[in-house]
C-alpha cells in the first residue's frame, strides 16, 4: 500500500513542482518502498507516452480563416500616427560602428541569468522605485520586440525583449543623451554577439531573448530632446527603427 | 512568447492593429486547436471552437486582465466553449445532428494515427473536469498555476484533479494495451 503523500510527491516531481526538501523526502520514500518505485515508473510511462504524442495538424487554411473571422476596434483609422513611430530619429549607427569593440558579456565579471538576478543586480546598483519613462514595440512578419526605458534612482535601465525567427541585429545608440553604457545583463538565451562603445551597443540575437542595459549619466548637461535610438536589422536589411526619450 | 511582447501585442490589438492580432493568432492557434480537439474528439468541432475562441477573445479584449497571461485567457475560453458544446450536444442527443461529441467519426479515425485515436478514446471516457486538466497539462504545457488561472480553480484543486485524471488515464490506456503498467 502506497501512502497518498508518496503518490502526491511522485506526481509533483513529474511536473517539476517539488522543492528541494520535498525532493529529498520523495527520494527517501522511494528508497524504502519498491511499490512506490513501481508506481513512479508507471506514472512516468504515462507521462512520457502522453508527452510524446504529436500535435494534431490544423486543417488547411485555418490561420487565414481565423484571422478573417476576427474583428478589431477600428481605432487606428481615427489617428493613423498613433501606433506608429512619432519622431523617428534617423541618425545612423554607422559612425559608432567603427569604434565598436567586440567583447563578451562575461568581461564584466558577472552574469545575470534570470529576471530575479537582474532585479537584484540593478536594485543593488540603483535602489529605489522603478518609473517607466518611455516604451515602444513592433511586430513584423518574423520579428516582435518591445523596449522599455525605466528610471531606477540615479540610473536608467533599458529592457529589451525580442522574439525572432531569424538572426536580428539591434543597434542601440545613446550618444545624444548624456548617458554612458555601464553594463548589460541577459536573462534568457545566449546572445549571438555583443559589442559596445561608451555610447552605443550592438547585439545580435535569434529566437526569444531578453536583456537589460544599465546606463548612467556621463556628467554632461543632458539634451532634453535627446533620444536613445534603436535600429533592428537582418542581413543588412532594416526591419524597424524607434526611439526612447529619457525625459530627465 | 515573452509576457512583455504579448502585452504590447494585446495593446496594439486594442488600437486596431491587425498585424499584432495576426501574430497572437499565429502563436496560439495550434495549441487552441489541439486543446479543443482533445476536449471534443472531432476536428470539425475543434476548428469551430478555435474560431469562436479567437473571435470572443478579440471582441472582449478590453476586459482582458493583464495580470494574467493572454494564453490563460484564450485557453479558458477554449475549455469553456468546448464544455458548452459538449453539453449542448448531450442535451440535443445524437439524433439531433451532431454525433461527433461521442467520439471521432469513421473519417476521423481513418485520418488520425491509431495511437492518437486510442488516446482520444481514453480522454473521452474521462469526466470533462479531468479531461481538461490532462489536455492543459499535456497538450498546452500549462503549469499548475497556469491551469489554475485557466480553470479558475485553486492550485490545490488542479493537483488533485490531475492526480485522479492521471490514474484514470493510466488504467484506460493499460486496458487498451498502450501502457504496460
Amino acid at each position: 500500500m502506497i501512502e497518498e503523500r508518496t503518490k502526491e510527491l511522485i506526481h509533483a516531481a513529474m511536473d517539476g513542482e517539488l522543492s528541494g526538501a520535498e525532493m529529498a523526502e520523495l527520494e527517501e520514500r522511494l528508497e524504502e518502498s519498491g511499490e512506490a518505485r513501481r508506481y513512479q515508473a508507471g506514472m512516468r510511462e504515462l507521462d512520457s507516452f502522453l508527452g510524446q504524442l504529436p500535435p494534431e495538424v490544423m486543417p488547411d487554411g485555418m490561420h487565414e480563416k481565423l484571422t478573417r473571422a476576427v474583428t478589431l476596434p477600428d481605432r487606428l483609422a481615427a489617428r493613423p500616427q498613433a501606433a506608429g513611430w512619432p519622431g523617428f530619429l534617423r541618425y545612423g549607427f554607422a559612425a559608432a560602428a567603427g569604434l565598436l569593440l567586440a567583447v563578451g558579456i562575461y568581461r564584466f565579471g558577472w552574469e545575470a541569468t534570470a529576471p530575479g538576478d537582474l532585479d537584484q543586480m540593478v536594485g543593488t546598483m540603483a535602489p529605489g522605485n522603478v518609473v517607466e519613462l518611455d516604451s515602444f514595440s513592433f511586430v513584423s512578419d518574423s520579428v516582435g520586440s518591445s523596449a522599455t526605458l525605466e528610471r531606477r534612482a540615479g540610473s536608467l535601465v533599458l529592457n529589451v525583449a525580442i522574439d525572432s525567427d531569424e538572426a536580428v541585429e539591434i543597434a542601440i545608440d545613446f550618444s545624444g543623451t548624456a548617458l554612458d553604457f555601464e553594463v548589460l545583463a541577459k536573462t534568457d538565451n545566449d546572445l549571438e554577439s555583443f559589442e559596445y562603445t561608451s555610447q552605443a551597443i550592438r547585439v545580435r540575437s535569434r529566437g526569444r531573448q531578453k536583456f537589460a542595459v544599465l546606463l548612467h549619466p556621463d556628467g554632461t548637461e543632458p539634451d532634453r530632446d535627446g533620444a536613445i535610438s534603436l535600429e533592428y536589422s537582418s542581413d543588412g536589411r532594416l526591419i524597424q527603427q524607434g526611439t526612447l526619450v529619457p525625459r530627465w | 512568447m515573452h509576457k512583455e511582447i504579448e502585452f504590447k501585442l494585446v495593446e496594439a490589438c486594442k488600437q486596431g492593429d491587425r498585424r499584432a492580432m495576426d501574430k497572437l493568432v499565429r502563436e496560439y492557434e495550434r495549441p487552441v486547436y489541439n486543446a479543443a480537439y482533445r476536449m471534443l474528439g472531432n476536428p470539425d468541432d475543434a476548428a469551430d471552437i478555435a474560431q469562436t475562441t479567437f473571435i470572443k477573445a478579440f471582441e472582449k479584449l478590453d476586459s482582458f486582465n493583464p495580470r494574467y497571461r493572454f494564453f490563460s485567457w484564450i485557453y479558458r475560453i477554449t475549455v469553456n466553449e468546448s464544455i458548452n458544446l459538449l453539453k449542448r450536444n448531450q442535451r440535443s442527443g445524437p439524433l439531433a445532428g451532431n454525433e461527433a461529441a461521442a467520439g471521432p467519426g469513421p473519417a476521423d479515425i481513418a485520418s488520425a494515427g491509431e495511437t492518437s485515436r486510442e488516446v482520444q478514446a481514453a480522454l473521452m471516457a474521462l469526466q470533462e473536469d479531468y479531461r481538461a486538466v490532462i489536455v492543459l497539462k499535456y497538450f498546452t504545457g500549462c503549469s499548475y498555476r497556469e491551469m489554475g488561472d485557466v480553470l479558475q480553480i485553486p492550485e490545490k484543486t488542479v493537483k488533485s484533479r490531475l492526480f485522479t485524471a492521471r490514474q484514470q488515464m493510466k488504467e484506460l490506456l493499460q486496458a487498451d494495451g498502450l501502457l504496460q503498467g
